[in-house]
């Protein structure tokens, strides 16, 4: 061993002795919790989603007429970006409808968040390509989507922020001479702060010669979106209607575990060379613009989780200005609607209490006959607050309690009851919102 | 179905927190049934993998957020990792070259940089170990405090074991350099 050797160890020893970090379990129990949320958030984004739309719904604008495309910009050597000339409206469809529904009626997980870049749920086309890319004989064929927001699991008078949930899909097909495989991305309506957004994919891992690829979207005023791989190289391109899609060498093997942990930051170019905004593509066909929590950095912002706004909101909201006439009578009749066993009301009795009963009879029968019948035929709402919002409607908490499971499996939930016809009723939506945990939608 | 619980998809839906630091305590290590429990696990390593990252990352505080968050990367695979500690150490080091990413690529937009303090020390050796590229300090760091072996080197690195030798050799020369 060398004096260099010596002082290296010594050197280092030292240094690390310095440090007296104790285990937190509790820190740790509290960090995979919140991972959990954010995971099964996400599950259940795409889960509505594909609940929600049904099989006859797959696109609502299709392609029409032909398909025209025209050479608008040319980047590095041996790079040519041809954009197609898409219909107004992109279809809307329904993300991976058939996987999500096999997956509900076998009992199993859905898994969407740790795709490693390529979505499990896919897309049910139609598609309508966006641009075609041929860069250093890797070709990537870009098709889009709309997407209908979520009917998000939070109080129905909640309205999450634009930037919570994407309203786009994008996916793009890349081939090059030793492999093809697909990468999905999502784009929002609006991104905040100049941030930039994308997911991050590998494919040919499988077939040996792997290449990352990366679906982003980049803010608008954006010339040039940038990607810089972890071997150093970088990919740029103008972005098409926003996204872009870059790609850059990769090394890893089957199994790796650099697959669905690497990061790739990405940085935005105005047309005269300055920066715009920074952020990072990770892992998973689904990303979130927050903003970075582990640089504290107002304009960086990165994937794969969200920020608080985007959560719901966990009490009750403010009373409005008017209240009923006589607010505890009000009370006690709305009270009345919960309390009762999913088993012992008819049909008939839950119609009633209902605003809007139309095609809600369907909805039960499904109910009894869905793949979660044990649980809903022996659910029970339990009441514990209300606010009226105003003379006629009011915010309700409740809980629904399920034989076999903890108290407030479902945490606390919130639902609408407004009064119609001499009497308060429950909201369609509000109902609605519960019966897609069930797996059953709403007509 | 989970035993004893809601399946994932209706608990997730309603932001139902798991009872995680049961799970953490009675989860066995899948391959080996005499093994140590994921708690036992972070118990252990917990400050040796938090010194491992500061050596790496110069940020006591960075440290131990990315040996946290390793942590739980770690639990979200636990069933699938036959190797944890070396899935662990290979993880730690992963995130600690993020962290550089990362910060070299904030550095180039100074309006909008945060800069990790580092407070290394007044240690020649140490500044000059700090100053080489990753992937060299990272092998230095494994070889000479962690006492790894070079297929525990290449595992944690991501690369074949005779680039560790390369790796290490060639931090060596650049600290003879620095260090006469």
């Amino acid at each position: 061993m060398s004096e260099l050797d010596d002082r290296i160890r010594q050197s280092l020893a030292r240094q690390a002795s310095s440090l007296r970090e104790q285990p937190d379990l509790e820190a740790l129990t509290d960090r995979i919790a919140r991972r959990d949320r954010r995971r099964m958030r996400g599950s259940s984004v795409a889960l509505v989603l594909a609940l929600l739309a049904g099989p006859t719904l797959g696109f609502l604008a299709g392609r029409a007429g032909g398909r025209s495309s025209t050479d608008v910009a040319s980047g590095s050597d041996g790079e040519r970006v041809t954009v197609e000339e898409t219909p107004g409206s992109l279809p809307t469809v329904v993300l991976g409808e058939s996987d999500a529904g096999a997956a509900l009626a076998a009992g199993s997980e859905v898994q969407i968040v740790e795709g490693g870049g390529v979505s499990d749920l896919g897309a049910k086309g139609p598609l309508a390509r966006s641009f075609v890319r041929d860069i250093d004989g890797t070709t990537i064929r870009v098709y889009r989507a709309a997407v209908d927001p979520p009917t998000y699991a939070g109080p129905p008078w909640w309205e999450p922020p634009a930037t919570c949930f994407p309203n786009g899909y994008v996916q793009a097909d890349v081939s090059t001479a030793d492999a093809v495989g697909i990468v999905s991305g999502s784009v929002y309506a609006e991104l905040p702060n100049m941030s930039v957004v994308g997911s991050l994919g590998a494919i040919g891992v499988a077939e040996g010669a792997p290449r990352w690829v990366v679906v982003a979207q980049a803010p608008a005023g954006t010339a040039r979106l940038r990607a810089t791989f972890p071997d150093g190289q970088a990919d740029e391109m103008e972005p098409v209607d926003g996204v872009a899609v870059l790609v850059g060498p990769a090394s890893i093997e089957p199994g790796d575990p650099a697959e669905y942990e690497t990061t790739v930051p990405l940085e935005a170019f105005d047309a005269d060379g300055r920066p715009l905004g920074t952020g990072a593509a990770r892992p998973g066909p689904y990303f979130f613009a927050e903003p970075d929590v582990a640089s504290d950095s107002s304009a960086t912002l990165s994937s794969g989780e969200q920020g608080a706004e985007c959560a719901a909101p966990s009490e009750l909201p403010p009373p409005g200005a008017e209240q009923p006439a006589d607010p505890a009578a009000a009370r006690a009749e709305i009270e009345r609607l919960f309390g009762v066993r999913f088993a012992d009301r008819t049909d008939e009795e839950r119609l009633a209490n209902l605003d809007d009963p139309t095609g809600m009879r369907d909805v039960y029968e499904q109910l009894r006959n869905g793949p979660f019948a044990e649980q809903v035929l022996g659910s029970r709402p339990v009441f514990r607050d209300l606010v009226f919002l105003s003379a006629t409607r009011a915010a309700v908490q409740y809980e629904t309690e399920i034989p076999g499971y903890p108290p407030q499996a479902l945490g606390q939930e919130f639902g609408e009851v407004v009064f119609v016809d001499g009497r308060w009723k429950l909201t369609r939506e509000s109902v609605c919102r519960d019966v897609q945990l069930a797996g059953v939608t709403c007509p | 179905m989970q035993e004893g619980g809601l399946p994932e998809r209706l608990r997730g839906v309603r932001d139902v927190v798991p009872p995680v630091q049961a799970a953490l305590e009675s989860t066995p290590v899948p391959v080996d049934a005499s093994g140590p429990t994921f708690a036992d696990l972070y118990r252990s390593t917990f400050t040796e993998m938090t010194r491992l990252a500061f050596l790496l990352t110069g940020s006591a505080e960075t440290a131990r957020d990315l040996v946290q968050d390793s942590f739980v990367r770690l639990h979200g695979k636990w069933d699938r990792v036959a190797e944890p500690r070396a899935y662990l150490r290979r993880t730690v080091v992963n995130a600690c070259h993020s962290h550089h990413r990362r910060l070299r690529v904030q550095r180039r937009h100074p309006p909008t940089s945060q800069v990790d303090v580092v407070d290394l020390g007044a240690d020649e050796m140490t500044d000059a170990i700090a100053a080489l590229p990753y992937r060299q300090r990272a092998a230095v760091v494994l070889r000479f405090w962690h006492d790894a072996s070079e297929a525990e080197i290449a595992a944690a690195l991501g690369c074949r074991p005779g680039t560790v030798g390369s790796l290490i050799h060639r931090a060596l020369a650049e600290l003879r350099k620095v260090m006469p």
